[in-house]
């Protein structure tokens, strides 16, 4: 099978499965709090956005939004304009019985999914809006799907790139099933009853070890949305077919670690082994290759019907497999291509650890607005909603106005003469604190460990990384370390100031191979534009011999990958961003003095890197 | 309506977790509890299971900072002024779990003017914040580790001194901000500042080497919880309440416990073994110490309770070297081994 069919297919199945999602959703909120739906935007996306739309009316939530606009605060234009206290309702409460949208593009702030984190905890699903979350990452570059809320928003999918044929097919096949019945919520205690025997139970937590997902909150979450969607199909008691469903909406998401299964290559998207004749095949499949073949659903039991032949978006039955493979198989056919591929890389670094944690890469951004060290005031923007207001300074501003407004009583004619001694304070007056928060310096090192760096000099590098480290975290400042070698560039340690992590990060690090100069470059570029949208001052270092062999599309050609490296060099130089080049080659030459120019960093031919000379000379240089 | 909460007893394995609690819980002079580990393994479900299963405490009724009556001495301004005039009126209510969260701001967390007032009626008043509200209970800070570093330097303060000081927006208050602060947090996503590491009692490391076996019972409590919360809370009450019978008497047995200068010379020795700086290792050594014996109804601290609280009490308090891999409960270990302590 084609390698183009095959994706076809995982993105068939994934729609399907967010379509089944999107089901439990709507059927049982109060048992779902949320969604968090990864993928750029599209159409499938839409189609999700649309379907939830069916019962709940979407608000947008601002990623800047403040604790005070969630929770509720004062209306400072409307109590000046009336003079009495107006309150501005809480969004969380004002849409308890709507959904909340949260579109996230580039990161979310950890403030805002602590606050909706807490949220979840402590409010009861009918006091709360349900969450919806889209990230527009499939990769994990945000952090959303690391924050404390995505912990708590029980279902995570990806939206697939699918064509609109297919996602209207897929929607005719949803339709049949009645949206009527999927338009209203269904029965809690119905749901609460049905059964879910300890075999099934035992396979989930065994999977959450295999997959290295630590945490008891997935699990729980995997159990709750397996007997929500028996539930939703007329079943009394737990199948495997909705655990597997559970499993491929809660817990493969999560997955840091893939299980060895004898029958996969690492890199293969999807696991079928099921002739084209076997009747228990995925719906997906039927609803593309065979719809007049679909039953249509139907929320009943029907009697007819062997309902797990047709009704679930679930991964192939095969006999003879074990149901631990047969849930590993369905945790991993949904996951795009892209992050099993990350996975199946993090796999064999990790699997020497002791403790395979998913690796946190919830990294702070913080931004701007009502927090960090007050300095100074200005004139409200938003009229004083959700910022901090300075009444002394408001006061002030106004008195210079006191007489003329006094005499201007004949615009107010409710003001009388009782008023007169009061202060008259107008909405142009509004003084608001303003925050300043510092902003940090992220030192992002570029490594390379090809085999034409000696490994001792990998070794340098990591010591001067650690004791970098090791000063940053008195400075507040944090550390990423690119290395390239083979083919391309990986970030084998996003940006961090957590020394933990950069250990195990270090620990792993393989060398040899090929000289990929071009791509450690473009990747460190990528980064320095992340870190600048965040507010922070990158720190750019190389330390290479600068003799590129493999050019940007991964071909083996000294001069592709030179002219490569010198193009991307140059992008780099457009960001103005401060740059240190150590030329590592044992003779200084020419053509890493050129490349440093063309970035225009500065260059430090060090023959013999000392680890523990690195960070003077660095901050020399800074 | 807020989430009822899981009881506390029905929490499986964490045991260190669920002894560092309750011991700061004994103690509440301790400077509470740190507990590093991942997410889901139960860090929030035992602070909020333990909070609720405490006794009530005794309060000045209607202050805002939840005056002790008793305590002549930690009295706000409003409570002294109104006990010069008479006796003061005695209410009581539970301790008090306020979460501090992420991304609050300098005013939610001091307190500041109160904007409604000051603008309805013009009247200058003091609108109490988070440190107000959590006086005599707890103080939780999820991801302790990614907090602000001006709300830190406001924590440092306010934990040594119990003393909140407002001097802002034209208002200088002062009121008493006793509290048992729990923090928790991932080491992965972030380190904690030293200064506030080191005003932490005790810290634990909730590791998750759980058995499937505990993982299974673990999902399956918290299933059967979600689906009916009430006849769950039910079924532990009483295992809830024999938890809160022990911390009561604890409270009363502390004053009682002995710790003999045998005793105090092995913990600096320990101290010493280990190079902690200063002298908060040895004086909270000897409080958790002294929690857990009369916590366990013993009279007098023996070295089996040095052993047991060594590493929670220390092995946040070792000077770090980037470049020493071995962690810090290891050097815990060894340190005991050298001073001839059995864990």
């Amino acid at each position: 099978m084609s390698v183009e069919s095959e994706s076809r297919r995982a993105s068939q199945l994934q729609l399907a499965l967010g379509l089944t999602a999107v089901d439990i959703f709507l059927a049982y909120p109060e048992v779902v709090s949320g969604l968090l739906i990864r993928g750029s935007t599209g159409s499938a996306r839409e189609c999700l956005r649309h379907h939830i739309e069916e019962r709940f009316t979407l608000h947008r939530l601002s990623t800047h939004t403040t604790q005070e606009q969630l929770y509720g605060c004062i209306d400072t234009q409307q109590t000046l304009a009336t003079g009495k206290i107006a309150h501005q309702e809480g969004l969380l409460s004002r849409f308890s019985k709507d959904v909340l949208q949260i579109d996230v593009t580039r990161a979310m702030p950890v403030s805002l999914s602590r606050h909706l984190a807490d949220a979840v905890d402590k409010l009861a699903p009918i006091d709360r809006p349900g969450l919806v979350v889209f990230d527009e990452n499939a990769e994990d570059v945000s952090g959303v799907a690391d924050s404390s809320l995505a912990e708590r928003l029980p279902i995570h999918i990806f939206v697939p790139g699918v064509t609109l044929a297919e996602l209207a097919h897929a929607e005719s096949i949803r339709d049949k099933g009645g949206r009527q019945q999927r338009a209203s919520a269904l029965s809690l205690d119905s749901m609460r009853l049905v059964k879910l025997d300890d075999a099934l139970l035992s396979e989930v937590v065994k999977l959450c070890v295999q997959l290295g997902i630590v945490s008891c909150r997935a699990a729980t979450h995997c159990a709750s949305i397996a007997r929500a969607h028996a539930a939703l199909r007329g079943r009394s008691e737990v199948s495997e077919q909705d655990v597997a469903i559970a499993v491929q909406l809660t817990l493969a998401p999560r997955a840091s670690l893939l299980p060895d299964t004898n029958q996969t290559e690492p890199a293969e998207p999807i696991v079928r082994e099921n002739p084209p004749d076997d009747n228990t095949s995925a719906q997906s499949e039927h609803q593309i290759k065979e719809p007049q073949d679909t039953q249509p659903q139907d929320n009943m039991p029907a009697p007819s019907c062997p309902d797990n032949a047709t009704d679930d978006a679930s991964p192939p039955v095969n006999p003879d497999q074990a149901i631990d493979e047969r849930l590993i198989a369905a945790a991993k056919a949904v996951l795009p291509s892209q992050v099993l591929n990350g996975l199946t890389q993090r796999t064999t670094q990790f699997r020497r650890m002791t403790n395979p944690s998913s690796a946190g890469r919830s990294e702070t951004f913080f931004m701007g607005g009502n927090r960090g060290r007050a300095t100074g005031v200005r004139r409200s923007r938003t009229r004083g909603r959700g910022e901090k207001l300075d009444v002394l300074e408001t006061i002030k501003c106004s008195i210079p106005h006191q007489r003329i407004r006094r005499l201007d009583k004949s615009t107010q004619p409710d003001a009388g003469s009782s008023d007169s001694g009061k202060l008259q304070i107008r909405s142009s007056d509004i003084r608001v604190t303003n925050y300043r928060q510092t902003a940090r310096t992220t030192t992002v090192f570029v490594v390379d460990a090809s085999g034409s760096t000696a490994l001792q000099r990998l070794s340098e590098a990591k010591g001067a990384v650690e004791l970098l480290l090791g000063e940053c975290y008195v400075r507040r400042d944090r550390v990423a370390l690119i290395t390239f070698r083979a083919t391309i560039a990986t970030l084998e340690l996003p940006p961090t100031r957590s020394l933990t992590r950069a250990k195990r990060a270090l620990n792993g690090l393989p060398g040899g191979g090929g000289t990929p100069l071009a791509s450690g470059i473009q990747m460190a570029t990528d980064m320095v534009r992340q870190l600048r949208q965040a507010g922070e001052i990158p720190v750019v270092v190389f330390m290479t011999d600068a003799s590129a062999n493999i050019a940007l599309d991964g071909c083996a050609s000294r001069m592709e990958a030179a002219l490569d490296a010198e193009q991307q060099a140059r992008q780099l130089a457009l960001l103005g961003v401060q740059t240190l080049f150590i030329d590592t080659s044992t003779r200084p030459r020419p053509q890493a003095q050129k490349l440093a120019s063309a970035m225009r960093a500065n260059y430090l031919p060090l023959p013999r890197a000392d680890a523990r000379l690195l960070p003077s000379i660095l901050r020399a240089s800074a | 309506m807020s989430n009822p909460v899981f009881p506390f007893s029905a929490i499986i394995g964490q045991e260190d977790m669920k002894l560092a609690l309750q011991i700061a819980a004994v103690d509440s002079t301790l400077g509470g509890v740190l507990v590093f580990g991942d997410r889901g393994t139960g860090k929030t479900t035992a602070m909020r299971g333990l909070a609720a299963l405490l006794p009530e405490i005794t309060v000045v009724e209607g202050c805002e900072f939840s005056c002790d009556p008793a305590q002549e001495k930690t009295l706000c301004n409003a409570c002294h002024a109104a006990r010069s005039q008479g006796a003061l009126n005695v209410t009581t209510k539970s301790a008090p779990v306020i979460d501090l969260p992420l991304g609050a701001t300098e005013d939610r967390v001091l307190g500041a003017l109160d904007i409604e007032k000051a603008l309805s009626q013009g009247i200058k008043s003091f609108e109490p914040g988070l440190l107000a509200a959590a006086n005599r209970g707890f103080l939780y800070i999820d991801e302790v580790n990614l907090l602000e570093d001006n709300i830190v330097d406001i924590l440092l303060d306010v934990s040594v001194s119990g003393i909140n000081v407002v001097e802002r927006d034209g208002l200088s208050i002062r009121h008493p901000a006793r509290f048992i602060l729990v923090g928790s947090g991932n080491p992965e996503e972030g380190e904690l500042r030293p200064q506030l590491l080191d005003r932490f009692g005790l810290s634990v490391d909730v590791t998750t080497s759980l058995s499937i076996d505990e993982r299974m019972k673990i999902v399956r409590l918290r299933d059967d919880f979600d689906r009916n919360p009430a006849s769950f809370a039910d079924h532990y009450q009483e295992k809830d309440s024999e938890i809160r019978i022990s911390i009561v008497s604890a409270r009363t047995r502390l004053d009682q416990v002995d710790v003999d200068d045998q005793m105090l010379r092995r913990m600096a020795e320990l101290c010493m073994a280990l190079g902690t700086d200063g002298l908060r290792g040895e004086l909270t050594l000897m409080r958790a110490c002294r929690a857990l014996a009369a916590l366990e109804g013993d009279l007098c601290v023996k070295e089996s309770h040095i052993g047991r609280m060594a590493s929670m009490a220390l092995s946040h308090r070792l000077r770090r070297d980037p470049l020493d891999d071995s962690g810090s409960l290891a050097r815990v270990q060894r340190a005991m081994d050298t001073v001839g302590l059995a864990a």
